[in-house]
């Protein structure tokens, strides 16, 4: 009961990291339809940016600054600078970002080095309560009370502002929506840098929940992002969050009950949802 | 679409017509099992294909033509020609032998070119042709799977009257006499023409159906055809 | 018309080497099974249109399987073991199309991508047998009856390509073959033509299976052994653009493209190799930006120019 519970408790707070680093990438692949295999690549940058930060300001609002700016940053670069011009060419999309992964994740093990960098807790949040004989840091809670308030937050974007409007109607009829005035083109940079961000942010928080950063994390985190879009569905917040929060719990609950089986579970999920729904749970059948 | 009926005979030459929008192509994407119908069956001489794939629509013989030339642009004509040959050919399965390789499939590809005068131009790249052979090759494509019956979208989409004439008197001629073909047009002149019976489709119903005569006497079809454009009034007139 | 050079590459292959220094001939070994490997791509991506990212599992497969067998058994014979791993492969390429089916495009490769590495997780993960990042080693040349040495396993791999690369061809030129250029081109004209596409591009994912797997096992054989890096996403995203830097569709485009980036890798890992990622990355860009449709159908343009042919438009 008590292993449940925590593994529940730790799911739900990698199922926020996770629901964090993939809204990004869902919206703006089913807004502007372009892929960015190197969407983890922001989480990444977030993470290292952050943890240096930190280590040398103290500032843990200076770290999720700097790594949320970093990032963003980045994500401004590759839309601007190579992804507008393959507008409606997924494939060339993907190739030029599946370069950048390479090129980012070898820059940072040139800076960086090989070995793996945890992450930063505010001292406020260091402690934990005790569930039977386990710990919970108070750290996880609050990255699940602040994924939600995200999500909170970002679902009434999405449905009750003008932004989220044109956000929506760009993804169904784009012609329509250049044609009433909106600068859609505007809209969907700023919603790309915005994902990016977001990854950014998910990154500097989550690396005391994932444990620490590498190199390679970029290119490894980028398929957890798939998954939870292929299981959750495509270009909705709801569907991020119902796909991170089930790869999350389900994975926590694997890591405790049968841990030889945790890192299959979420590509497991992704075949049977694909089995019996393949546009993803909450998906827009295409 | 709503109540759709209608059966054709052996040959028999139907032409559908409709203003755009009533749901002409739609109609033709369900009866090749592109788009499932909701309810109701299709049956392709006395054998019902409701529920069967595409492809084994065509093999039956169900053939169908676009609207938009859906050629493969690539290749060369000939090639296109004895691709739609040896699709419903048993050698479609051959993975040895050159596809040229296969005698009665060329000279039936080589058949069907002349019959629409493309012969001339069999290694010619499909992306080189003008727009009025590439509807002669749309055309033909269909007709390549020997059917029973033909379902043409639009297949003078594009052509003069004069081109659309000679399109027609090629397929006439082409096409066994057996084959019925139920073609889709705007082109008033060819379908009172060419057409034994007129089927007139609108908003996804057929409000009329008869010989060109009777279609041609008949007041709703001329309120559509020959009147304003479709007003809310109008719509209360015609039930 | 083409004969001419074809002669010509094929004499090269087969009398320059002896010539050569032993690295250029492993380069040129490495060359062909990565050629071979891009073929295969080819027929599934540039010939049938399914976007697959996920390719160097299938290889992956059938290296693992022949590692396995001669490490930890006694069957060591190449003619047992060669088609039992290319069973492996065409069921993983079975496997991975079925899944992927009833999605197309951007999302077919999205999930091929997952699943390979997902095979690359399980090569790392199980560690039992398969020695998780370390990978499987001390695999000697085949026993193929006579005894084999790095030039003479040239010549081998040279062979076995020759004769992939001649089937691959006359598939390509079939009616199944040219079927599946019309899948790609337009897969709903096809189906109304009478053909089973769904069916058609599975056997053609496992076909294309059957090869990539071909690939890894004369792999295994030449590196005298294998990592999960070998299967995992950089060689999927290298295989894949090779056949664009050589040409989608054209099927000796992948040796080009083959080459290309071996060659490249080489002479860079001479010089710096920590920093060969970054040259990749960067191949992947430019060849986004400046491959166009590829060096082989440009090669092929100035060969039928030099010999007077005018181009199929005329």
């Amino acid at each position: 009961m008590d292993v449940l519970a925590v593994s529940l408790l730790s799911g739900l707070s990698y199922g926020m990291v996770l629901f964090l680093l993939a809204a990004g990438l869902s919206v703006v692949l089913g807004l502007m339809g372009i892929v960015n295999l190197a969407h983890g690549s922001f989480f990444m940058i977030g993470a290292y940016a952050g943890v240096t930060v930190g280590r040398l300001t103290g500032s843990f609002t200076l770290a999720i600054l700097s790594g949320v700016i970093s990032a963003g940053v980045t994500g401004l670069i590759i839309e601007r600078g190579f992804l507008r011009k393959l507008y409606k060419h997924e494939l060339n999309q993907i190739l030029v970002t599946f370069g950048f992964i390479y090129i980012i994740a070898n820059l940072h093990l040139l800076f960086y080095g090989p070995y793996p960098r945890s992450g930063m807790v505010p001292p406020l949040l260091s402690n934990g309560f005790t569930i039977g004989a386990y710990t919970v840091s108070f750290y996880r809670v609050a990255v699940i009370a602040i994924g939600a308030a995200v999500c909170v937050g970002l679902f009434w974007v999405q449905e009750r502002t003008k932004i989220g409007a044109i956000i929506r109607a760009g993804m169904d009829d784009p012609e329509t929506v250049y044609a009433s005035g909106v600068n859609l083109t505007a809209v969907n940079i700023s919603a790309f840098c915005f994902g990016a961000m977001l990854a950014g942010f998910a990154g500097i928080i989550g690396i005391p929940v994932l444990g620490g950063v590498t190199a390679t994390t970029g290119g490894d985190i980028i398929f957890v992002a798939i998954a939870v879009c292929i299981v959750g569905g495509v270009g909705s917040i709801q569907g991020a969050l119902v796909g991170a929060l089930l790869i999350g719990i389900v994975t926590s609950m694997a890591q405790a009950y049968a841990p030889a089986t945790a890192i299959y579970v979420m590509y497991m999920l992704m075949v049977i949802v694909l089995g019996l729904k393949p546009s993803g749970l909450l998906g827009k059948r295409s | 679409m709503q109540g759709i009926s209608f059966a054709m005979e052996r040959g028999e030459k139907v032409a559908l017509i409709g203003p755009n929008g009533a749901g002409k192509t739609t109609l033709l994407n369900v009866l090749t099992g592109l788009i499932p119908p909701f309810s109701g069956r299709i049956d392709l001489l006395d054998r019902d294909i409701t529920h069967r794939p595409p492809h084994v629509r065509t093999s039956l013989g169900l053939a169908r033509s676009f609207q938009v030339s859906s050629l493969f642009l690539q290749l060369s004509v000939l090639e296109n020609v004895l691709l739609a040959v040896h699709g419903t050919a048993r050698t479609s399965r051959q993975m040895v032998r050159p596809m040229t390789a296969y005698k009665s499939a060329l000279e039936k590809a080589e058949k069907l070119l002349e019959s629409v005068d493309l012969l001339s131009k069999r290694d010619i790249a499909c992306r080189s042709l003008s727009h009025g052979e590439q509807r002669r090759l749309e055309l033909i494509l269909a007709l390549a799977s020997g059917p029973i019956a033909l379902l043409l979208d639009e297949p003078t989409a594009g052509l003069t009257t004069q081109e659309s004439l000679e399109l027609a008197a090629m397929l006439l001629s082409a096409a066994n006499k057996d084959v019925a073909v139920l073609f889709v047009a705007h082109d008033l002149d060819l379908v009172f023409t060419v057409a034994q019976r007129i089927l007139v489709l609108y908003y996804g119903k057929i409000i009329a159906e008869g010989t060109p005569e009777e279609i041609q006497a008949n007041e709703s079809v001329r309120k559509i055809y020959l009147g304003e454009t479709y007003s809310e009034g109008n719509q209360r007139c015609l039930k | 018309m083409y004969i001419a050079p074809v002669i010509a590459a094929l004499l090269f292959l087969a009398i320059a080497p002896p010539f050569m220094d032993i690295a250029f001939i492993s380069l040129a070994t490495r060359i062909l099974c990565f050629g071979l490997l891009a073929m295969s791509v080819d027929i599934a991506f540039g010939y049938t249109g399914m976007w697959t990212f996920g390719h160097a599992a299938i290889f992956g497969i059938a290296a693992y399987t022949t590692a396995l067998f001669l490490i930890y058994t006694h069957i060591h014979s190449f003619w047992i073991i060669t088609p039992i791993a290319i069973l492996m492969a065409a069921v993983l390429s079975a496997i991975f199309a079925i899944i992927a089916s009833r999605s197309s495009g951007l999302y077919f490769l999205l999930i091929t991508f997952a699943l390979g590495q997902l095979v690359y997780s399980v090569a790392i993960q199980w560690k039992s047998a398969t020695h998780g990042e370390d990978g499987l080693w001390g695999i000697p040349y085949p026993q193929i009856g006579f005894p084999l040495l790095s030039v003479s396993y040239y010549y081998f791999t040279l062979i076995v390509v020759a004769v992939c690369g001649i089937v691959l061809y006359c598939f390509t030129k079939s009616p199944f073959g040219y079927s599946l250029v019309c899948i790609r081109e337009n897969e709903v004209r096809a189906r109304t033509m009478g053909y089973n596409t769904r069916f058609r591009k599975l056997i053609a994912f496992v076909i294309s299976g059957v090869f990539a797997g071909l690939a890894g096992i004369l792999y295994v054989y030449f590196n005298g052994g294998i990592v999960p890096d070998n299967i995992g996403m950089a060689a999927s995203g290298m295989a894949t653009i090779m056949v664009i830097i050589g040409g989608t569709g054209t099927l000796w485009g992948g040796f080009i493209g083959s080459a290309v980036v071996l060659v490249l890798q080489y002479y860079i890992s001479l010089v710096a190799p920590q920093r060969w990622p970054i040259f990749l990355g960067a191949i992947f860009i430019f060849a986004v930006f400046f491959a166009g449709g590829g060096i082989f159908p440009r090669l092929a343009n100035l060969w039928k120019r030099a010999v007077g042919y005018g181009n199929l438009d005329s």
